[in-house]
């Protein structure tokens, strides 16, 4: 089934939102840490807490260019190039979930870290991932076919 | 919890999941997705700590372990490899790289019992000229005596031992043999001094060390990681032991305490493994982890170097030829190792005098096992060496958990005794513990628990055996006590009347008139230690007196004659020792004294300093206790002197450490 104009519309708003929310959040995160390296904070800085600062590090990025992401998909949603529904309301759900599971898993693997391993919220990431994937391979696919 | 929350969050997410593909997409599509997305993120997950949970608790021999070496630790364990590379221990053995050596090679020539050694560089390569050892110690097998003239031999360095206090120098030789080259570098003194004037031992004539051991055969055991000597004995008709040394890792590394560490390595590639035993907290049984052991077996990890325990004669062969296949925690040491330890039977000088005081106390380092095992903390309580020491994130000079802060009144060292002692955390309880101001060095637990009563690397160390200070033993074994430490000036009486005065139910388990009377009653105990104790005695007397504790509670030139009346001690490391604490006295800093020349030499550099001393004298002399026996010219009483040499203790001690 075709995408309706109307809806075309909701589903790029929604990104849009989504998008730039998030890169409020991730950038103005990355501010954040910043402020703790400015300060100089022990529990960002100390050697032992290394995979905390890489973790924070690595959601600040993935939390970023996720919701730039976003955008990119809104964009290309309102200008028709994913015409089918059911595969547009697919990839938006699973856009939407990497935008919280990838950069999440970070930030939650950062909270507690051992010396050798993030916290257990890392387990999040591959579940982002999967769905940062199936998100792109569907995308693809309209793409692909909306160009035929 | 944690687990609990993250799994459950993304088993939500796969079922959020599985419903939009189910709603979006053909049946077929949506299942192998699904199935793909369930099995990926969930099932395998499930299958390895299903798979983990038959193995995480079971048992590995590490003896058939192979090692990898602390580099392969680092992936994993960052943080514990920082704070290992920065400790001595790392650098207990070494490759003779420049950045290694601490001595000085800039062609500097030193001068021993007539012989010259040659200490110069090559480009990256370091050498020293001396005796040929090999031609000395035939001629003086021969003939009794060192060779007057010297016959000269370049020796390569080719391994370091030490970098803290001072550094040894070996040189490979043809049969594999590590030799001991006759000098070490001596960090605090900045200078090259001989072998055989750095242990607690009389000088024998020799410039080279005596071949009662090499360092393949003792010193490669404890420095070294998964040592092995690798000996070949001659077979008929062959001549002399052949040496085909293997160590693991040069130097103390991880493998040294933790184990071999390739079944630890591999099983930890399993990052479900991982996660699961750092969230529940449970024992790794492919690594050994000593905070985690019974006490016997915690102390043992370090007490089979601190320790010197030796292999059990049935085992000698083996350990030298195959290597130490001791691993912390799964033997006991007793197995193999046989350890030096007083303990309760019966004091015999010939045998013990050498490592114990007549109590059972260690005398020397490399025994603060047998010092921790005798300690009430021990004995009685959890003490081991980890409520003290770690040997990651700590000061690398002690190694102390809590280190020492000198800017708080109640110093930070405390904290290792009040860990389990709090009852004397504060000042007032301090006080009330001590009798002494809570900004005095008595407010230092181990000023009064742990005095200076061993030796080793040329200074006095602080005694393992926690104790409390008993005067009565002082009295009969004149073994020191952490009150005449500070109070240099008193003698051993006034000590045992202070303690009858705060604990009233002491003084009826002294019998004064017995065992304080006398020399013990009129004389500085460690003047007195200093006159007529032996070597040992002596050594720990001459650095009590320029201590700092000493100084602040007995303050006063008073004690540098005393110092220059031990410059002729027969015991180098003696002679060292009052120089150094002779230098520490105001006017004093620049005296010039080769302690290992010629007499003659010696006598005229003494003389000189009597000279200054007399100067100082002039200018300084004021009136002293009856303790301290100097003259009205601040010499040393000729009838005390007198009497305290001819009763002094000569029994010959050989530390060597």
């Amino acid at each position: 089934m075709s995408l309706a104009p109307e809806e075309q519309r909701s589903v790029a708003r929604t990104h849009q939102i989504w998008g730039w929310i998030g890169l409020l959040l991730f950038a103005g995160f990355g501010m954040v840490l910043e402020i703790l390296n400015g300060l100089k904070l022990g529990f960002y800085l100390d050697p032992e807490v290394h995979l905390r600062r890489e973790m924070w590090r690595l959601g600040h990025v993935h939390g970023t260019l996720l919701s730039v992401v976003q955008l990119v998909f809104a964009f290309s949603v309102s200008q028709g190039w994913l015409a089918s529904v059911d595969r547009t309301r697919l990839a938006s759900f699973f856009f939407r979930g990497a935008l919280v599971l990838l950069p999440g898993g970070f930030l939650l693997g950062g909270v507690n870290p051992s010396e050798s391993d993030p916290w257990i919220g890392i387990w999040l990431v591959p579940v982002g991932a999967a769905f940062l994937l199936l998100a792109l391979g569907l995308t693809v696919l309209e793409v692909v076919k909306s160009s035929e | 919890m944690g687990v609990m929350l993250v799994g459950a969050a993304v088993l939500l997410a796969c079922l959020l999941a599985a419903v939009q593909l189910f709603r979006r997409l053909p049946r077929t599509t949506a299942l192998i997705i699904t199935s793909g997305l369930v099995g990926g993120l969930v099932g395998i997950p499930l299958l390895l700590l299903a798979a983990l949970g038959t193995e995480s608790n079971k048992r590995i021999d590490l003896e058939h372990v192979r090692y990898e070496q602390s580099r392969s630790c680092v992936k994993c364990h960052p943080d514990h490899y920082r704070t290992w590379k920065q400790t001595y221990h790392r650098t207990m053995t070494q490759n003779p790289l420049p950045d290694a050596i601490i001595g000085d090679f800039n062609d500097v020539r030193v001068e021993y019992l007539g012989h010259e050694t040659r200490f110069f560089r090559e480009g990256d390569r370091f050498f020293v000229e001396s005796t040929d050892h090999e031609w000395e110690r035939a001629v003086r097998e021969e003939t009794g005596v060192t060779p007057a003239q010297a016959r000269r031999r370049v020796y390569s360095v080719d391994r370091l031992v030490g970098s803290h206090h001072q550094q040894v120098y070996l040189s490979l030789l043809d049969n594999g043999e590590y030799f001991i080259l006759p000098f070490l570098w001596n960090r605090r003194d900045q200078k090259w001094l001989p072998m055989t004037t750095v242990f607690l031992s009389l000088e024998d004539g020799s410039v080279n060390l005596g071949y009662t051991t090499t360092w393949n055969q003792s010193c490669i055991f404890c420095h070294n990681t998964g040592p092995n000597p690798g000996m070949e004995v001659p077979g008929a008709g062959e001549a002399g032991i052949r040496w085909d040394v293997h160590l693991q890792e040069i130097g103390i590394a991880c493998e040294a305490c933790h184990g071999p560490a390739e079944a630890h390595i591999e099983s930890n590639l399993n990052l479900i493994r991982r996660q699961y035993l750092i969230e529940t907290g449970k024992r790794d049984p492919t690594i050994v982890n000593a905070k985690r052991m019974r006490k016997v077996n915690a102390n043992q990890a370090c007490g089979r170097c601190h320790g010197k325990w030796g292999p059990r004669p049935e085992h000698i062969r083996e350990i030298l030829t195959r290597g130490d296949k001791f691993i912390p925690g799964r033997k006991d040491l007793n197995e193999i190792y046989v350890m030096p330890l007083l303990g309760k039977r019966e004091y015999d000088p010939a045998r013990d005098a050498d490592y114990f005081w007549p109590d059972g106390s260690p005398r020397a380092t490399a025994l603060e096992y047998q010092g921790t095992v005798l300690s009430p903390c021990t004995e009685r309580g959890k003490m081991t060496c980890l409520s003290c020491h770690s040997m990651h994130d700590s000061d690398p000079d002690d190694q102390l958990k809590f280190p020492e802060d000198p800017t708080t009144p109640e110093l930070e060292r405390n904290e290792q005794c009040l860990q389990c002692h709090p009852q004397f955390r504060g000042n007032d309880a301090l006080v009330a513990h001590t009798h002494h101001p809570v900004d005095s060095a008595a407010s230092d637990c181990a000023t009064c628990h742990m005095p200076f009563q061993t030796y080793g690397i040329l200074s006095a160390h602080r005694a393992h055996r926690i104790q409390n200070p008993v005067p009565e033993v002082s009295a009969r074994d004149s073994t020191p006590n952490g009150c005449n430490q500070c109070h240099v000036d008193k003698s051993l009486r006034w000590t045992a009347d202070a303690l009858a005065q705060w604990n009233p139910d002491r003084a009826k388990l002294i019998d004064h008139a017995d065992l304080f009377a006398g020399e013990r009653t009129e004389l500085s105990e460690t003047l007195l230690q200093l006159g007529r104790g032996h070597a040992l005695s002596r050594a720990i007397a001459v650095q009590m007196l320029s201590d700092a504790n000493g100084l602040e509670a007995a303050p006063g030139l008073w004690r540098v004659p005393f110092l220059i009346d031990a410059l002729d001690d027969s015991y180098a490391v003696v002679r060292l020792n009052s120089l150094r604490s002779i230098r520490q006295m105001p006017g004093f800093e620049n005296v010039v004294f080769d302690h290992f020349g010629p007499d003659s030499l010696r006598n005229q550099q003494i003389a000189r300093i009597w000279d200054r001393w007399d100067v100082v004298w002039s200018e300084h002399a004021s009136s002293l206790p009856k303790t301290i026996p100097l003259n009205a010219n601040g010499r040393i009483k000729d009838d005390v002197r007198r009497q305290l040499r001819a009763n002094r203790d000569n029994i010959v001690l050989n530390i060597m450490e």
